[in-house]
């Protein structure tokens, strides 16, 4: 099956914006259409072993370093 | 608008991040020129410091233009971060968040927006608040918490699905990663010598 076929197989509001403008893709900037982009339900990313350690590592980063920057502040406070 | 506009976009985000760059590093340079001149320390740049330190030094022409371009890039702030806080404020709660929607569909949205103004406001009105320690750890927070966002970002840029033809190439990749890397470096750096004064493990 061609990419023409499977397009026309997915319902209008399931394509990707890609698929629905081909090259003259809009930005979203119109009014209203961020919006609609943006309510249109999309699946849950599919994410590798890598990606999935790689976003724990930023949510521990994250913490660890805001407690420690939180703790500075209060400590300058005083 | 259409993607014969991204490149547009494009030199936009380019220019202005080299003239932020520039007058980042212009601004930095005179900082630490003027505390060695005045030995005032960088306490004697909150408020109006900054400035009043330059005209002495290059006259009130020089202390004016600088003191005018912080009014405009506080008024630029105020705008902006009350704006992309009233944003994330949305988009937890699961309500209408944009500027598209009227004040009575996105009540959240907009209460988030002034609200926060507001309560800066409040704050940087308090008798003797701290706002040189608020203002650096504010800072300090934001570029630990940014590597974060960046990293979507370049999830969502490397999704083909999603950009189609305009995903991100492998030098495009390379920059977005040294520049995640940098900026991560720079805030543990600056949270983890901050920690550590603060614990007295070095001084300060």
């Amino acid at each position: 099956m061609n990419d023409a076929h499977h397009i026309a197989a997915v319902p209008e509001h399931d394509q990707q914006p890609q698929q629905r403008y081909g090259d003259e893709q809009p930005m979203s900037l119109e009014l209203g259409q961020l919006v609609t982009e943006m309510s249109r339900p999309v699946p849950r990313a599919a994410l590798s072993a890598r990606a999935a350690a790689g976003l724990w590592a930023l949510r521990v980063f994250a913490v660890l370093v805001s407690l420690m920057v939180v703790y500075a502040f209060i400590g300058q406070l005083r | 608008m259409t993607a014969r506009d991204v490149k547009h976009g494009r030199c936009d985000t380019a220019a202005g991040a080299a003239l932020g760059a520039v007058f980042g590093v212009g601004a930095l340079i005179a900082g630490a020129a003027l505390l060695t001149h005045s030995g005032a320390g960088i306490q004697g740049f909150t408020g109006a410091g900054f400035p009043g330190a330059l005209t002495h030094v290059a006259g009130s022409a020089a202390g004016t233009v600088f003191a005018l371009g912080l009014i405009e890039a506080g008024a630029v702030a105020m705008l902006t971060i009350s704006a992309s806080t009233a944003y994330a404020a949305g988009e937890c709660a699961g309500v209408s968040h944009s500027f598209n929607s009227s004040p009575r569909n996105a009540a959240v949205f907009y209460a988030a927006n002034i609200g926060i103004a507001l309560l800066a406001a409040m704050v940087i009105l308090v008798p003797g608040a701290p706002l040189l320690s608020i203002a650096l750890n504010a800072n300090v927070l934001a570029t630990v918490l940014l590597p974060v966002s960046l990293a979507f970002m370049l999830m969502l840029a490397n999704d083909t699905a999603l950009m189609g033809p305009w995903a991100n190439r492998r030098s495009t990749n390379a920059i977005g990663i040294t520049v995640i890397a940098f900026v991560g470096l720079c805030g543990v750096a600056y949270g983890i010598d901050s920690f550590l004064q603060a614990t007295h493990l070095i001084g300060s």
